[in-house]
């Protein structure tokens, strides 16, 4: 019934003879007077238990065998994924072209609620090496925009602002602040977010803040602001709303809401009007004409017509001397007047380039008088033309056209137009005739 | 016409203006004169270089970036990541490809067509974890403890209530 068990390497032999059958069949036939000895029982239970020890530590040395192999393919699994990331495409890139990637990548570091959009902080938790470039290059961390909505403004100093203004060492700043609108309210979080960005005034190169944010970011003003060279604020108030923009020397492209400009030449301060180059503005009136006249270097101007708001004639028309590029973005729906009184009111004969962009299948009157004698008033030679998204006749386009024979690059985009509003006809096709341009 | 001979030995011909988008081949070519005599790329396989023409080959004739463009105009090259239709239909390539594209551009020095590699990669970095950008691009984690206990705080900086 039982034999002597014998360990070895890899298993071993069980002393007991395990025959179930023949135990079962014992056990319905040994009762009474033909019970074996308990001495014998005894003798054979104790091989069982021998046997099940050895059974147990086979078992444990199977399970730490198991393990240690486990460990082995674990380790086997990381080295071959070590060297199958030695051979990665990627890391060929030598790290002045990698960087150019990181630069594309943190072309703005969205500090809202999905931290994924840290794009400058994703880049550093890659691997060491994205890492070391990433710290080494405070560019990365320099452009910042902020949707209040959704940022974690609740963690005590918004501590991810201060990792990115401390990451961005002494680089310029471009800021977006967005998510309160016109008359959102402040409230403490933004206020401190605020004065942690003012404190950095210095910096700032690029703003772009809501008018409310505007006024929390320039409570103590007026901020010093040497290298801030472009400031989008939708202001609507008169010309001392810009009073706060008093030592900006640097700046050169304004975006504004409603500001008049009369009394300019009176109030004009430390405002760098002078070295102003770009100026995106939603009002027109009479006091352009100081713009025009104070602004020596102002090429670039862009018109925001609104909604609700007429913008007024002026029967002597403004001259814009070296205005090179005039822009009109037209809403939904505007007062139609708008676009033909700015056009019977200005003279710009440096202009080189007119670009009118209108809202999807606006149907408001194309100006056509108006624009045919702007052209005519202005006498530039207009290289560019860009008409998007705006219902006109092709007769309307072929007299625009015609007194426009420098003309080197035109756009006429249709795509949300009705098809029969479009001026790409037949008619038009047939009508042009292009000329191999001639060096200047 | 211009001759140039690939890593792999293989030889391509193209115009001289296609050619010269690349400013490598065009130093090359003023400073070997009039010759018929081919050009060594000894960085670029031939089945990257057949790319290579064919995006130069699209934008014959566009302007080049001046060799002293001022920073300001390389601060606007850098703040966008679009990409036009015809360059992301090129760039459409597998990974291998994609960054063998970068590397060739960035030796034959095509400024334009390595904004358009970088900016490819910028994008599919963007909006990415660090640990789905180290799958895509099959980088290791190799932090230590300490860097890793420092960017987990970071994140947890980042994350919303």
């Amino acid at each position: 019934m039982t034999s002597e068990s014998k360990s070895h390497k890899g298993g071993f032999q069980l002393r007991t003879n395990v025959d179930l059958m023949e135990i079962r069949s014992r056990l319905r036939s040994e009762y009474g007077c033909a019970v074996q000895s308990e001495e014998e029982i005894s003798g054979i239970l104790a091989n069982v238990d021998r046997d099940l020890d050895d059974c147990k530590a086979e078992t444990s040395r199977l399970q730490a065998r198991i393990v240690s192999l486990r460990n082995q393919c674990q380790r086997l699994e990381n080295y071959k994924a070590c060297l199958k990331s030695l051979r990665s495409p990627i890391r060929r890139l030598p790290n002045e072209t990698l960087l150019l990637i990181f630069d594309f990548a943190c072309d703005m570091n969205e500090l809202s609620s999905k931290s994924a959009d840290y794009a400058a902080l994703m880049i550093s938790g890659v691997c060491s090496r994205w890492r070391d470039l990433a710290k080494f290059h405070p560019d990365l961390w320099s452009c910042i925009h902020i949707h209040i909505d959704k940022a974690p403004l609740h963690l005590p100093s918004f501590p991810i602002l201060n990792l990115y203004l401390s990451s961005s060492q002494r680089s310029p700043l471009t800021i977006k602040i967005a998510g309160l609108g016109f008359d959102g309210p402040l409230n403490p979080h933004h206020l401190a977010m605020c004065a942690t960005l003012a404190r950095c005034s210095t910096r700032w190169k690029k703003l772009r803040v809501d008018p409310t944010v505007w006024e929390a970011l320039t409570m103590d003003h007026p901020l010093p602001c040497p290298v801030l060279e472009e400031v989008a604020v939708p202001i609507f108030g008169p010309l001392s709303s810009l009073d706060r923009f008093q030592d900006v020397p640097k700046l050169c492209k304004l975006a504004i809401g409603m500001v008049t400009f009369v009394g300019l030449q009176e109030h004009e301060g430390n405002f760098p009007w002078k070295r102003l180059v770009t100026l995106k503005i939603a009002q027109f009136d009479k006091g352009m004409r100081n713009v025009f006249q104070v602004c020596s270097n102002l090429r670039d101007v862009h018109f925001h017509l609104l909604t609700q708001i007429r913008f007024e004639h002026c029967a002597l028309p403004i001259t814009a001397p070296v205005v090179e590029r005039l822009s009109f973005s037209l809403p939904w729906t505007y007062q139609h007047e708008s676009l033909a009184n700015i056009l019977s009111s200005i003279i710009c004969p440096s202009l080189t380039s007119l670009l009118v962009e209108g809202p999807c299948g606006c149907t408001n009157p194309w100006p056509e008088d108006e624009l045919n004698k702007f052209v005519t008033r202005s006498s530039f030679r207009l290289t560019t033309l860009s008409i998007k998204y705006t219902s006109f006749s092709d007769s309307d386009l072929i007299d625009l056209l015609h007194p426009l024979p420098a003309l080197l690059h035109l756009t006429i985009d249709d795509s949300r137009v009705p098809l029969n509003e479009s001026p790409i006809t037949t008619h038009l096709l047939q009508s042009l005739h292009a000329f191999v341009a001639r060096p200047p | 016409m211009v001759t140039l001979v690939t890593s792999d030995n293989e030889k391509f011909t193209a115009d001289k203006e296609v050619a010269e988008r690349s400013v490598l081949i065009k130093n090359m070519l003023e400073d070997v004169g009039e010759s018929d005599q081919p050009i060594p790329l000894p960085n670029v396989s031939s089945s990257v270089l057949k790319k290579v023409l064919e995006y130069c080959e699209h934008h014959r004739g566009e302007p080049l970036p001046a060799a002293d463009a001022d920073t300001t105009q390389d601060d606007t090259r850098k703040r966008t990541t679009d990409i036009s239709e015809w360059d992301q239909k090129f760039i459409t390539v597998d990974q291998e490809m994609l960054f063998e594209i970068i590397l060739a551009a960035n030796y034959l020095d095509i400024k334009s067509l390595l904004d358009v590699g970088c900016k490819t990669v910028a994008n599919m970095i963007k909006g990415k974890t660090p640990e789905e950008i180290r799958k895509l691009f099959n980088i290791v984690n190799d932090f230590t403890p300490e860097e890793e206990a420092q960017i987990k705080k970071e994140n947890e900086w980042a994350e919303d209530r």
